[in-house]
């Protein structure tokens, strides 16, 4: 027996030297260099290598089984030596196949160029039934993948024009470049990925009993559940827990950023999705999830499926017919560094958005977010009742009370301005509310707003729509699942189709919209809500969406309006004067790790973000350390009357918001954020570290710091003392004089 | 074969870790229903602290755990019912005892005695009891109870298991044994405890008749449903929770076990579909020192809080994989030394641990206080609760309770108006009666002369009028519409002649006047609706909908024409279907007159008078039914006995009817729901 199995390990051994020559030696077949890369590609296989030049460390595009790991399964082993993997279906548009690389059905041919290779890779592939012995599909499948090496990263581009369905096989997704940079053997480190604030994966030391394995949609998936909405839905009767309950689904939520990275002891990757993050993934595994090793990667989706209910009692899953064109690529940026850190990556990002994405800083002040409820209808007897929680002249009162206490430097945001109040009257947003005070009360309001140099922001949406109101049609205008099933709440709420709402809504009416003198706008669900529409007529692909939404944007600048958004999907960056609503802690799963400030370090002294009111909060020192450690500023959400003439309405959660009960609380928080920390608005955050359990450090390029203690101890940090629930600043350069000092 | 094994365990593997590790949702909060049954969030009670998952354990972590207890000294036991053992740890996690022993084969329910330290199982796998010492040495085994009363096939399988000061073994079994098992020290069977009534069943009833004795103990033994858990408080109660029934989920037990917790409906239905509701699946609880009682719904893993007055508290959790809510919650405990909530979470293995907010602990020092009577004291942290959440039902009681305490003491009118305000706020109509009451005691003190100045003064007007004005009136117009009008009030009083009227002219005549007395039907309806003071009204007004009001004062009128014209035609009833029309809309008027007179009388009465409504809303209902029957004998020209039997014959037509419809309907629905479906189908396959 023993023999036997050091004639194997023999065996093995000298498998693997043979495979390691082999590769090593075909390897330095074709080179491509540039000032900071070298990539080494092998012209019969795919293999590549690169290696980062200035430090000399090299990433594989696959990893070779090491001497110590464990035999696989054929199936497992032709996943790790290959540079895609393909699902695609039928004619039936049912049933779903998939293969790798290394299947007798693909066949490949490289293509060397200047910088870089192109393979085309060509699928042949039929299905006999098997009763019949007929051929029932038979068909082929093209693409290719082409290779580059720019500057500082590898390109790796799916060129529209090259993807070709001939015969009965459609494509139905691509994951690309799986394994590179896989590890089996490293224990310190971990992936990167965008969820929340963004998340790092740590490795896992010990084998696990069940793999970790995470995949998300970038922008999230791509379908909506107005049961997650709380805003349009809070009340309702017994018979309708049900709906109630479903609101408890926990849907993840969209990694809004389409980058995704491994970082490793010594050496770290940034992929960027350049072209198609629509409708793209990202799956990271943990080593124990099906192999032994640990990767991420982006995965290419060409067809949704989706379900069709046939009948109460049948359904259907399907994939779509038309397939989502357009290019796709993905960037890889390389580093070596020898410390466990993310920020490289960050930066990097950062970079590519300034430099590619032309993004600007943008030049505002450190602000308190006050937001005012106006009005919202509920149900009447004949028509629609009007409750009134703050009108125009109340909420000049509320700001007059802020700017009594020199609580200047605010902005305010009014919410449920329009006539019929928070979302009665959409799609349609003017006039102002006559029972608040019509044009001129809210116009008076903002001129003193002005004289006081306080910014107004009007709270708006270009996706919700209310049956009945003016302007659009249930049957044709409004977003729809595949058969023509249109998403609505069943009460008469719908989703307005991207292109309804550019085309004759936001056209004609953000010009009406800028006379009212306002400084802008926040836009709900525009930066976390991105659906494909089935309509028949006009069929819109995550990607046209999101272009109107693009258009939308524009024609707010165009109009010398600046816009907030509510959700941080990457695509706003370029016009977003700021983001509102952002979760001091996003809701995350059990086992997971704490959120890192991801998105701080790309956006924090470039775009402002505003937190969700602080007022509803249920833990206010907790929630208010947290906006403090991720640069976020604060929000509050106030009323000038009793908010408890909304408890019979739909916006019954706000339910702590009398403006008296919360200005003393509201300068605590104001001192903190922004007399004394606010001075930090506009620089950027190179560090953040937990010091001891429960107290972080964040570290900024002026040299500040902010260490948050969220224990109940105290802390002593440098001789100074971080009281338990409190937080400390140290001044950097661009402290202010006098002001900072704790 | 090897191949498709592992096959087989990469999906297994695949299924798995795909569910275990969906990640990040949005902010969600708590939740509670108010008076008129609205879900109504709130802020959460509790803030996610840790999740324990026992992996440090140098034995190995959780499996399938059922049970947990918590000590007064913050120690914890769990039953680790998959790993047949039973884990002490310190409040730090530091192990401080385990229990293997051979009798022990499925633990299930775990107590720690108080007094001795003793640690009972109840062991399902064994079916009996075990019984260690603080050292984990088995002290004693309690096998099967015998006793007579107890059937030879009966199964033991205990599940939960519970000690008494007075050392009394209380045991919750599984399987066919139902009901709570008291035992005494020695293990002696000494009888069921606490048994929930079953509800009424026919066939159940049938058996009993025939049965012989033993049968009947069997019967009995069905009937008794199953209690799912319990647990003991300081004064000796125990408080059980009972699965699968509609009504008091929740019992608090005395010695003599009689139920002496409000009696309602606790947890909240489960829907499976829209036809499909079922009761709440109470699977655990727990009581603190200040006795607010926490349950959990072991299907949906919510918690529910209650206070000892039986009011609704907050409702939180529920299944997901977000912190703060659970895979498959087992049992909850408090400790009652730091206040720390813990969740015992079956699946994942583990403890959630959670931490009370601000909030929360406001609402049960509130809520103690208020129920030890203390309103007063506790009328500053309500008002502060009121701050946080505007919409808390129970905050506003509390200050309606203090407010109108204080009105009382101080005689202050405006403590009582705001105490009035308070009380409609959180749904609560006899307290608003009894403010209102208090408020129009003190209103007619203060105005005695002023109200009889001017109840006078109406006396006086109204004689002037009827006197004077009326005859001038008549004499001067004449026109015909106006006569109809006299014939419409001539009902009241002049029934038979009226009856006469329409029989013997033209109905035609009579068609606007009927029209007009069913839109003041509909008018007083609404004004009723609208108008009737809170405490009289136990309908939502913002739930009133012009179309089902419609329908429910049309449609059954409407049948009834119809149902009555069609069964006078058979039974040679006279009378023409516009003769039916006239009179049944003829006999609506005590209602309109009347409604009116209750919705006035609903601003001037309290619920202690309440005898004067019902019995004036009697005496309309019995008005109407005269007027209706009379109409049906006179136009139809019948016996009185005959209108009885053809009222009664019309009441089944509108019952046949409505059925019909239904049917018709539900015919209708499903072949267009058959050409739909295939439409789809089609247009799926083109």
């Amino acid at each position: 027996m023993c023999k036997i199995t050091a004639i194997k390990q023999i065996i093995r051994i000298l498998i693997f030297l043979l495979i390691v020559m082999n590769q090593t030696s075909n390897l330095e077949s074709l080179e491509v260099e540039t000032e900071y890369l070298r990539m080494s590609f092998n012209e019969e296989k795919v293999n590549f290598n690169i290696k980062e030049l200035s430090s000399g460390t090299v990433w594989r595009s696959t990893p070779i089984l090491g001497p110590g790991d464990r035999e696989l399964p054929d199936i497992l082993q032709a996943a790790l030596s290959s540079h895609f993997y393909l699902s695609y279906t039928d004619g039936e548009m049912e049933k779903i196949y998939d293969l790798y690389e290394t299947s007798e059905k693909v066949r490949f041919t490289i293509i060397p160029r200047d910088d870089g290779i192109i393979v085309n890779y060509t699928v042949e592939d039929k299905i006999v039934d098997e009763r019949t012995g007929k051929v029932r599909f038979s068909g082929k499948l093209k693409w290719s993948m082409e290779y580059r090496v720019e500057k500082d990263f590898l390109e790796v581009v799916i060129p529209e024009e090259s993807i070709k369905e001939e015969g009965d096989f459609y494509f139905i997704a691509v994951k690309i470049l799986s394994y590179l940079g896989a590890n089996s053997h490293t224990e310190n480190g971990a992936l990167l990925v965008p969820a929340g604030h963004g998340v790092l994966l740590p490795y896992i030391k010990k084998m696990p009993k069940y793999g970790v394995y995470l995949s998300m949609p970038i922008y999230g998936k791509d379908e909506f559940n107005f049961q997650n909405q709380r805003q349009l839905l809070t009340s309702m009767l017994p018979e309708d827990v049900n709906l109630y309950l479903k609101r408890y689904e926990i849907l993840p939520d969209s990694a809004g950023l389409p980058v995704f990275g491994m970082i490793d002891q010594g050496k770290s990757f940034l992929g960027i999705v350049d072209k198609g993050a629509s409708d793209a993934k990202i799956n990271a595994a943990l080593k124990g999830f099906l192999v032994e090793y640990n990767r991420i990667d982006a995965q290419f989706i060409f067809r949704k499926m989706y379900t069709a209910y046939m009948s109460r009692t049948r359904q259907i899953t399907a994939y779509e017919k038309t397939r989502i064109k357009g290019d796709r690529s993905v960037r890889y940026y390389f580093f070596s560094d020898p410390s466990l850190d993310y920020f490289k990556p960050a930066e990097k990002y950062r970079e590519y958005l300034i430099e590619e994405e032309n993004i600007k800083r943008r030049e505002e002040k450190p602000a308190l977010n006050l937001r005012i409820f106006c009005g919202i209808e509920k149900k009447g007897f004949l028509s629609n009742e009007f409750v009134t929680a703050t009108t125009f002249a109340e909420a000049r009162d509320i700001i007059a009370a802020f700017v009594q206490r020199d609580i200047t430097e605010i902005i305010v945001t009014l919410v449920g301005w329009g006539k019929g109040g928070y979302y009665g009257s959409f799609p349609n947003k003017l006039p102002p509310s006559p029972k608040l005070g019509g044009e001129k009360g809210l116009k008076e309001l903002v001129e003193y707003a002005h004289s006081c140099k306080i910014p107004v922001y009007l709270d708006t949406d270009y996706l919700i729509a209310i049956q009945g109101n003016s302007g659009f049609s249930t049957r044709k205008d409004v977003i729809k699942q595949e058969m023509e099933i249109p998403i609505t709440d069943n009460s008469g709420t719908y989703l307005l189709s991207t292109m309804v709402a550019y085309e004759r809504f936001a056209l004609k009416e953000i010009p009406r919209l800028a006379k009212l003198g306002v400084d802008g706008f926040v836009i709900n669900n525009l930066g976390d809500i991105l659906l494909s529409d089935h309509d028949r007529k006009n069929r819109l692909q995550r990607d046209e969406s999101r272009n109107y939404l693009i258009k939308i944007l524009q024609k707010f600048e165009e109009n010398g309006l600046k816009v907030m958004i509510t959700g941080r999907n990457d695509y706003t960056f370029p016009y977003a004067a700021g983001f509102q609503q952002v979760p001091p802690f996003g809701n995350r799963h059990y086992k997971a790790p704490d959120d890192i400030p991801f998105y701080s370090a790309v956006l924090h002294g470039l775009i402002p973000c505003y937190s969700r009111p602080l007022n509803l909060s249920e833990d206010m020192v907790r929630d208010h350390l947290r906006t403090l450690e991720y640069g976020i500023l604060p929000s509050f959400e106030l009323t000038y009357r009793d908010p408890v003439v909304l408890r019979e309405t739909s916006y019954n959660h706000l339910y702590s918001s009398y403006y008296l009960d919360w200005l003393d609380r509201i300068e605590a928080v104001y001192n903190d954020a922004v007399r004394r920390a606010g001075y930090l608005n506009g620089v950027q955050i190179v560090k953040h570290e937990e010091l001891v359990p429960g107290v972080y450090r964040t570290n900024y390029k002026d040299g500040s710091q902010i260490i948050v203690n969220y224990g109940n101890n105290d802390f002593n940090y440098n001789g100074k003392t971080v009281t338990g629930g409190g937080f400390c600043l140290v001044p950097g350069l661009s402290a202010k004089p006098g002001g900072g000092e704790n | 074969m090897q191949r498709k094994k592992i096959f087989f365990l990469c999906s297994i593997v695949l299924f798995l870790s795909a569910v275990a590790y969906q990640a990040y949702a949005q902010d969600i909060k708590a939740y509670i229903y108010d008076e008129e049954g609205y879900a109504v969030p709130c802020p959460r009670p509790y803030m996610y602290e840790a999740f324990v998952d026992f992996t440090f354990l140098p034995s190995g972590a959780l499996y399938n755990p059922e049970d947990l207890f918590i000590d007064k000294e913050s120690n914890f036991y769990i039953a680790d019912t998959g790993n047949k053992r039973i884990l002490k740890l310190s409040s730090g996690g530091k192990i401080l005892l385990e229990i293997k022993n051979k009798e022990m084969l499925k633990p299930m329910g775990l107590f720690v005695d108080e007094k001795s330290g003793d640690i009972y199982i109840a062991d399902s796998g064994k079916n009996h009891l075990l019984r260690f010492n603080t050292y984990g040495e088995l002290l004693r085994v309690y096998p099967k109870p015998a006793s007579a009363v107890i059937p030879e096939d009966f199964i033991y399988s205990p599940a939960k298991v519970l000690i008494d000061k007075r050392d009394l073994i209380y045991v919750i079994g599984t399987g066919a044994s139902k009901g709570i098992i008291l035992l005494d020290n020695e293990g002696a069977f000494r009888g069921f405890f606490g048994a929930n009534p079953a509800p009424f069943n026919f066939s159940r009833w049938l058996a009993r008749l025939v049965a012989t004795e033993e049968q009947k103990v069997k019967l009995l033994l069905q009937t008794l449903l199953t209690a799912s858990n319990f647990t003991i408080d300081n004064q000796g109660f125990i408080y059980v929770v009972t699965k699968a029934i509609e009504e008091d989920q929740i019992r608090r037990l005395n010695a003599l076990g009689i139920n002496t917790y409000e009696s309602g409906e606790y947890g909240e239905k489960y829907v499976v579909s829209k036809r499909n509701i079922k009761p709440p699946e109470l699977s655990s609880i727990d009581v603190n020192k200040e006795g607010i009682i926490t349950v959990l719904d072991g299907m949906t893993s919510k918690i529910f809080q209650y206070n000892q007055a039986g009011d609704l508290l907050f409702i939180f959790g529920g299944k997901s994989d977000s912190v703060g809510f659970f895979r498959d919650a087992k049992d909850i405990a408090l400790d009652g030394n730091t206040g720390l909530f813990y969740v015992l979470d079956s699946k994942q293995g583990g403890l959630h641990v959670f931490k009370p907010t601000a909030f929360a602990e406001s609402v049960y020092e509130a809520s103690f206080l208020y129920n030890n009577g203390e309103y007063e004291r506790a009328l500053d942290i309500w008002q502060e609760i009121l701050s946080l959440d505007s919409n808390y039902p129970l905050a506003h009681k509390g200050v309606a309770k203090a407010l109108s305490k204080l009105g009382r003491k101080f005689e202050d009118m405006e403590f009582l108006k705001a105490a009035m305000v308070h009380y409609e706020y959180a749904g609560d109509r006899e307290g608003y009666s009894e403010a209102f009451e208090l408020h129009r005691y003190r209103f007619l003190r203060q105005n005695l002369g002023l109200i009889i100045g001017v109840a006078m003064a109406v006396i006086v007007c109204t004689w002037l009028f009827v006197r004077l004005f009326l005859p001038l009136i008549k004499k001067r117009v004449a026109v015909p519409f106006l006569s109809d009008i006299k014939s419409v009030f001539a009902i009241l009083n002049h029934p038979f002649r009226t009856l006469e009227s329409i029989k013997y002219n033209s109905s035609s005549r009579f068609f606007l006047s009927s029209l007009g007395v069913l839109f003041f039907y509909l008018i007083a309806h609404l004004i009723s609706l609208y108008g009737t003071s809170f405490h009289f009204a136990d309908w939502d007004p913002n739930q009133i909908n012009l179309a089902t009001e419609l329908s429910r004062l049309f449609v059954p009128w409407l049948t009834w024409c119809i149902s009555n014209y069609l069964i006078t035609l058979i039974f040679d009833g006279e009378g023409t279907f516009g003769q039916i029309f006239t009179f049944s809309a003829y006999s609506l008027l005590p209602y309109i007159i009347i409604t009116l007179v209750l919705t006035l009388l609903s601003h001037v009465l309290s619920l202690n008078e309440m005898g004067i409504y019902t019995a004036l809303t009697i005496f309309m209902y019995g008005w109407m039914a005269i007027l209706f029957l009379s109409g049906v004998c006179r136009v139809h020209d019948y016996t009185l006995r005959g209108a009885v039997g053809v009222s009664a014959l019309s009441v089944i037509g509108v019952i046949l009817v409505w059925g019909a419809a239904i049917l018709i309907f539900g015919l209708v629905s499903s072949f267009a729901d058959f050409f739909i479906d295939l439409g789809r189908e089609i247009g799926f396959h083109v």
